[in-house]
């Protein structure tokens, strides 16, 4: 039953080319991340998508600032480096993107810091997009995520997996 | 003309929760899917390019939350008009809503599987749900739709049409919500919703209370007491007069959720409702219905144990009850009553008088728990595999007191009182304590056999422990022709179990039951379009083709005047449905759908009665400022046909609406109001032959709705 679910919910047909599918499952992660997480309270009149370092979606994540998070149109930023001394100050990133395998150097209290290089998660960064069992899954840091003000709905902590700091 | 139809099937396609307007890009589609199904996509890591699989393989329509709000619904049956193919009607004796898809009617609306979040609430007593039961919107998420067969997946009675309605839950509320709207009618509402997290659970609680007097000029000028009136000079019709329409509900959901774990209860309370038409057709302003609905839910899914596998377990328990206290026939009432003290309008009767009524008090309790063992299994390249065995028990208790009927009177004293007889436990109650079990398995591949095309074939096996078993098959095949293009071809077997109540009623004056019923079946057969020709048009297509056998209805009883259920004629329904939706501006939308449809009673060659032939549906929605909204709505029925000899009309009807809306004002305030059927448009539903008239829709209303959310 809850498969069937699944199968119903699902209405189109999502088959595309090749190459690009990994990003489009990574920029979809990106998007739901907005409807699954919490962030506090901020002036900002856009919700802000910061992705930092080299840019893996090229184009392909454009189309997201056609939606709105509440009320907040979505706004993609890139940007050479964020850290706490920015280049470009005026810029709040609600979710921070990197390549890089570490995060960046922020003081993410309410920033989600999500990244696709091994050990991301384990160097502290939110999220890690691992591939396993043949499929794009989210490697989440709770350590990270409680230090911050955000709130991860346990709804997608159920298709994550948690990492753990094997603390010696 | 048949086998063309057959090799025309049709099959449709949908509305996206969010990607309506935009969806001619791929990254689009993804945008839709939650971190589940993302999270499904299989990718062949070997050659690092990955290659998703779809699973759509039916004909759905989804309406959210957000579409609910803009259209101005207050109640589940206004959000389901506006599915393409559907049209809502009302049942025979209890005047429920009916949700006839494509022409498929019957008097108790068992030809529909109604799920909450996944989960059967239909009753077995009539195959519908539980009397007096209707949704109040404002805890629903989104509604989900399948026009056509769904048994090869959910089993019986998804035959017609399924429809699953999904609440919020934690993430969707976020925060606190409470509001109120109030209206014309006495109509009142007031809700609070309450999303968090406790002790790593996401909670979702939300409660609403309705209550509404009911429209007073739901009025009709003659009723089943009239036509006894009028043959035997008695005077006890209280035609004319309003239908008793008025209602008070509570409706409650509580949803946990974590890794692993999604638990729900929902509990639904009728408090008060009238009789509306009548319980035989007959004015009741004396006559109450309650219910108690509890809903008990419980899934675990894990993909930890297993490589390549997700086990999941679902378990829920279902407990409804209704009582209804009612007159048949008013005060002062004079009847012919035969031997077995029914009302026998043939035959050998005596006339009877009854000067507190004709009344009785009806029960039924209902108690449903089931069990489901899932596993889906990814290990194969290209396939996905999903085998499933599940449990059922249905079982059904009833009371009932009344004055008149069997094992009460017999026709003999002239004059009846109106104190009730309890007949529960004797051989003279309306249906004996009934049960059955269900047991099922399911099988079913989907199949990426090349690129841009799936095939999904799966097959349902089900065991009755009344009638015996049942296979039900199907098979969708979608092809991405290009960016622009999906179509699929669709065919899929259903059945319909019959129903406690076909099968044992007894001591009825017209409806007795049969044991020995077999299922209805339906073979449907569709092809289906999808066309995005650019980013701001969706439209889609589709014709379709069903076959339906042994139709259970009531046959007349030769010299009698009751009628028994049998497997009897066929039906055979082809037509056509249509969408758009264009956004061609930032702040203008034009979305809608048209159906056409042309369903054939086998047995009498005719068109079948009382389901429209055309049905429309459009709305206009206009953004404004940075949060306002106002959404005009045009609803129009056409084509509805009598039976033979019935010359009452049925006239086609439009209704619009127009919804003015604005949200998070200041941040936290909502507020919309709602002109509902502005030009009072006079609207109405056919009814079984002895009324004498159609009845009445509701006329010109509107509301005023506030929320705050914090």
């Amino acid at each position: 039953m809850v498969f069937g679910l699944v199968c119903w919910v699902l209405p189109l047909q999502v088959v595309a080319d090749d190459e690009s599918n990994e990003y489009k499952i990574k920029a979809a992660y990106l998007y739901n991340f907005t409807k699954f997480v919490t962030w506090p309270p901020d002036p900002s009149p856009t919700f802000n998508l910061c992705i930092v370092g080299k840019d893996p979606f090229a184009r392909l994540i454009d189309p997201i600032q056609k939606r709105t998070v509440s009320t907040r149109p979505i706004k993609v930023y890139r940007l050479p480096k964020v850290d706490n001394s920015s280049t470009n100050p005026q810029v709040s990133c609600h979710i921070i993107f990197s390549s890089e395998s570490r995060p960046p150097l922020v003081s993410a209290e309410s920033s989600l810091t999500v990244g696709e290089q091994a050990n991301f998660a384990k160097a502290g960064g939110m999220i890690e997009f691992i591939q396993q069992g043949g499929r794009i899954k989210l490697l989440v840091n709770l350590a990270a995520v409680k230090k911050s003000q955000l709130k991860v709905s346990a709804k997608l902590l159920e298709v994550a997996e948690i990492f753990s700091e094997k603390t010696p | 003309m048949k086998a063309i139809f057959i090799k025309f099937l049709a099959g449709c396609f949908v509305f996206m929760l969010y990607g309506f307007a935009y969806a001619g890009e791929d990254v689009e589609d993804f945008f839709s899917l939650s971190p589940a199904e993302l999270a499904a996509i299989p990718v062949t890591i070997a050659t690092g390019t990955p290659k998703p699989v779809s699973q759509s393989a039916g004909v759905t329509s989804v309406i959210t939350a957000e579409q609910i709000k803009a259209m101005g619904a207050t109640e589940l049956h206004e959000v389901l008009e506006t599915v393409p193919g559907l049209h809502v009607g009302l049942q025979s004796s209890t005047y429920d809503y009916k949700y006839i898809f494509r022409g498929i009617s019957n008097k108790t609306n068992s030809q529909v599987l109604f799920l909450l979040n996944g989960t059967r609430i239909t009753e077995p007593f009539r195959g519908a749900l539980t009397t007096g039961l209707e949704f109040p919107v404002e805890a629903i998420e989104r509604v989900e739709v399948i026009r056509g067969p769904g048994s090869a997946l959910y089993g019986a009675d998804a035959f017609a049409g399924v429809i699953n309605v999904i609440t919020k839950k934690a993430k969707d509320i976020d925060g606190t919500q409470v509001g109120v709207r109030a209206g014309l009618w006495e109509t009142a509402s007031t809700w609070a919703q309450h999303g968090s997290q406790w002790r790593g659970f996401d909670v979702a609680a939300s409660l609403q209370y309705q209550h509404t007097a009911g429209d007073p000029d739901r009025t009709v000028q003659a009723d089943t007491q009239t036509i006894f009136d009028r043959a035997l000079g008695s005077q006890a019709s209280l035609a004319p007069g309003p239908l008793n329409t008025h209602f008070e509900t509570l409706n409650g959901h509580l949803n946990l959720q974590r890794k692993h774990w999604d638990l729900g209860f929902w509990a639904f309370n009728l408090m008060d409702a009238g009789t509306r038409a009548g319980a035989a057709g007959a004015l009741d302003p004396k006559g109450r219905v309650g219910n108690e609905v509890y809903l008990g839910d419980a899934r675990y899914s894990t993909e930890d144990l297993l490589d390549n596998w997700k086990l999941s377990v679902h378990t829920s328990y279902l407990h409804t009850r209704v009582q209804a206290q009612f007159q048949a026939f008013p005060d002062n009432a004079v009847l012919p009553i035969g031997s077995d003290g029914n009302i026998q309008t043939g035959g050998d009767f005596k006339l009877v008088s009854f000067p507190e009524g004709v009344n009785a008090s009806l029960g039924r309790v209902q108690n449903i728990p089931s069990l489901d063992l899932i596993a889906n299994y990814a290990g194969f390249n290209n396939h996905l595999l999903h085998i499933s065995a599940g449990f059922r028990y249905e079982g059904l208790t009833a009371s009932e007191q009344k004055n008149f009927g069997p094992g009460v009177i017999d026709g003999s004293n002239p004059v009846v009182e109106g104190d009730l007889t309890d007949v529960t436990n004797t051989p003279y109650v309306y249906l004996p304590d009934t049960h059955r079990t269900v047991w099922s398995a399911v099988v079913q591949d989907e199949w990426n056999f090349a690129k841009d095309w799936l095939l999904t074939a799966g097959v349902r096996y089900d065991d009755y422990s009344d009638f015996g078993g049942t296979v039900n098959p199907r098979a969708a095949l979608v092809w991405d022709a290009n960016d622009q293009m999906t179509t699929k071809l669709l065919y899929g077997r259903a059945f319909r179990a019959p129903n406690f109540s076909e099968q044992g009623n007894q001591h009825n004056p017209v409806l007795i039951g049969n044991r020995n019923l077999n299922p209805e079946t339906i073979n449907t057969y569709e092809w289906a379009f999808d066309y995005r020709p650019t980013h701001t048009v969706r439209t889609a297509f589709n014709i379709y083709y069903y076959q339906i056998k042994d139709l259970i209805l009531p046959m007349r009883d030769a010299g009698q005047s009751t009628s028994t259920f049998q497997n009897s004629g066929d039906q055979d329904g082809y037509g056509t449905e249509f969408e758009w939706n264009w956004r061609w501006h930032e702040h203008w939308n034009l979305a809608g759908n048209y159906a056409w449809q042309n369903a054939l009673n086998n047995a009498t060659d005719q068109r079948v009665t009382g389901v429209p032939e055309h049905n429309l549906y459009t709305a206009l929605t206009w953004y404004f400022l940075p949060r306002w909204q106002l959404q005009p709505q045009l609803n129009w029925i056409g084509g509805r046909t009598r039976i033979a000899g019935d010359h009452r009309p049925l006239a086609d009807y439009g209704t619009v609406d127009l919804t003015l809306r604005g949200k998070k004002l200041l941040g936290h305030l909502n507020f919309s109001a709602s002109l509902r059927n502005i030009f009072d448009a006079n609207a109405e539903d056919p009814m079984a032959i002895q009324l004498p008239e159609n009845l009445p829709r509701a006329g010109r209303s509107f509301y005023f709705e506030a929320s705050v959310n914090f």
